[in-house]
């Protein structure tokens, strides 16, 4: 998803679920920020690297590609942009693309409601906010996955973007990508800049949905194509569609986070609660635009009548360096925690499920280790919570 | 099944196979050019490596019993890489013709069978000269190496020809079943029942 889905769409979101006003911002600035906690952001504010949920191009420029670098990009592209949807998908072929055809990203799958559970668990704004964007790219990121792979991540000739005709209907216009960094997609005119072609499975190129562009980010895009794992199959994204059921998957999911309904189950959408803005909704959807980040604050503002600042990510900084021992109790603080577990659930459920393509992953209370300076951090707040919660247990 | 349902899976699956037939003609068909150039760059590089051959045969023939003049033998020389070239422009341009169709074909425009027929005599040719070849490789004295880079061509070639014959077999096998599935889709909508 582009930045307004996750910035203003989220707050809209999370207005319409019950929270206030302020809370709804915390909870969109995470869900932003999650797209902005690189590597580079958390050294400038001297916090653990492990909890980055994103790689700069520049970062990516400079990572090897051997198994060590290639685990550690799968690790956080899968953990936070493309979540798995079934880990035990039944395929047949050999282990190397059984384990990438399983990293498959899509909706609905068993994860996600991991990830909520982890979000309601943890209790905070920023794991909530984390979880939304977690969320919205299961719908955008549908078809890729968080790893490198010519195989999985790259379109061919056969690429076809349906355009409405604006009679109610639809044409089809064939799309090629160029490779031109210095020209921003055209949307009116369906030139879009994709990563340079490379042969190599493993290149950085070959990350993600890079082949396509930010295509699969655009709310207004429908188009078909023909990945090479469905075996000449084609696949439809209607993202206008697909992007109106994100927002009220969003809405039913921050409802339970809230508290005001009882269980978070996949498939499952708040259509209602959206009603009344749907048709608002889904006029933004069909404009060929690259961003609608002015729609977007425009129902934000119809919807709390209170305005917000743009997304920044300094301040965050600040704050955290600023906060010296306190640093957990800041809004990175608590975001690096959420950033830190949503990694490890996800890391640790790849593994178990016999694939190595993020690495090893060890659970270390039961091994009794100490673990990388990172996570003893995680397991010390882990272990303050649940040492809280005994003694709440006791004392009733 | 509701009804039009099976049609379109039906539809869909023929969809499916005629895009890998599609594919699979249009890799065919460049691999058959690129392999009649293959073979018009070994014929020549044999002539122009491989001169005493023609030369051998020359010192063996003779005219009423009296060596070759010259002359004599320059105009069998001349004859002989005319005729050589002769048959290697006409070999490349029927696997160049094989190879456009196949590929155009691929394309969606449709071309008459001329050159399926085209491919199976190429095959046929291509399969009989594979058993001298197998036997010189078997019994050659030197350059075994490249007796079987050569032969693995050859057999290569084969197979790519046999493979495009078969995808453009089962292209218009499919085409038919596009047209027919296409058909009891709309009858089945038109007559609300499942055809």
């Amino acid at each position: 998803m582009e930045k307004d889905f996750h910035y203003y769409a989220t707050y809209c979101a999370a207005y319409i679920a019950g929270f206030t006003h302020e809370e709804s911002v915390r909870i969109a600035w995470s869900a932003a920020f999650v797209d902005n906690c690189s590597k580079t952001f958390l050294a400038r504010a001297k916090a653990p690297l492990s909890a980055a949920t994103t790689q700069l191009q520049m970062e990516l420029m400079e990572m090897r590609t051997d198994v060590i670098g290639l685990q550690e990009i799968t690790r956080i592209w899968t953990s936070f942009h493309f979540l798995p949807r079934d880990l035990y998908a039944p395929v047949k072929g050999a282990k190397r693309y059984r384990n990438k055809y399983r990293l498959l990203c899509g909706p609905n799958g068993p994860l996600l409601k991991d990830t909520i559970e982890l979000a309601k668990s943890s209790g905070t704004l920023e794991a909530i906010g984390l979880s939304m964007h977690v969320l919205a790219d299961t719908w955008a990121h549908m078809y890729f996955i968080g790893t490198t792979s010519l195989v999985f991540n790259t379109s061919n000739y056969h690429f076809y973007e349906k355009i409405a005709d604006g009679n109610g209907g639809f044409y089809e216009k064939h799309i090629t990508f160029r490779h031109n960094p210095g020209i921003p997609d055209d949307a009116v005119n369906s030139l879009y800049t994709a990563t340079p072609f490379s042969l190599r499975e493993n290149a950085v190129f070959n990350l993600g949905h890079g082949r396509l562009t930010h295509l699969p980010d655009y709310a207004y895009a429908r188009y078909r194509y023909m990945p090479s794992w469905k075996n000449y199959e084609e696949v439809y994204k209607d993202n206008p569609e697909d992007f109106y059921k994100a927002f009220c998957q969003m809405i039913y999911a921050l409802k339970y986070l809230r508290g005001a309904t009882d269980r978070f189950e996949t498939d499952t959408y708040d259509f209602e609660a959206a009603k009344p803005y749907e048709h608002e909704i889904r006029t933004f959807f069909e404009k060929r635009q690259i961003e609608l980040a002015k729609e977007w604050k425009a129902l934000s503002l119809k919807l709390s009548g209170k305005e917000f600042a743009p997304f920044e990510i300094e301040p965050a900084a600040v704050e955290y360096i600023d906060a010296g021992e306190d640093r957990d109790n800041t809004v990175l603080g608590r975001f690096i925690k959420a950033a830190l577990a949503q990694k490890s659930m996800v890391t640790n459920k790849v593994f178990k499920s016999g694939n190595l393509t993020c690495g090893y992953s060890v659970n270390y209370e039961e091994k009794g280790l100490k673990g990388i300076k990172d996570y003893f951090k995680l397991l010390e707040l882990h272990n303050e919570d649940r040492i809280n919660q005994r003694r709440k247990g006791r004392e009733q | 099944m509701v009804k039009g349902k099976k049609q379109e899976q039906d539809i869909k699956v023929i969809e499916r196979e005629l895009r890998k037939c599609r594919r699979s003609l249009s890799i065919c068909g460049i691999s058959v050019i690129a392999l009649g150039l293959w073979s018009v760059a070994k014929a020549i590089l044999n002539s122009i490596l491989n001169q005493t051959v023609l030369d051998t045969m020359l010192n063996k023939i003779s005219f009423n019993k009296l060596p070759l003049l010259k002359s004599e033998s320059d105009t069998i020389t001349f004859t002989v890489y005319l005729t050589s070239a002769l048959v290697l422009i006409f070999e490349l341009g029927l696997r160049v013709y094989v190879g456009l169709t196949a590929i155009s074909e691929s394309h969606g425009t449709k071309r008459r069978p001329v050159y399926i027929v085209l491919t199976v005599i190429i095959d046929g040719l291509i399969l009989i000269s594979l058993l001298p070849s197998v036997i010189s490789t078997i019994f050659s004295r030197g350059f075994l190496l490249t007796k079987i880079a050569s032969l693995l061509l050859d057999i290569t070639s084969f197979a790519v020809l046999t493979e495009l014959a078969i995808d453009a077999i089962k292209l218009r096998i499919y085409l038919k079943r596009f047209e027919v599935a296409a058909v009891s889709a709309v009858d089945a909508d038109v007559s609300g029942q499942e055809v």
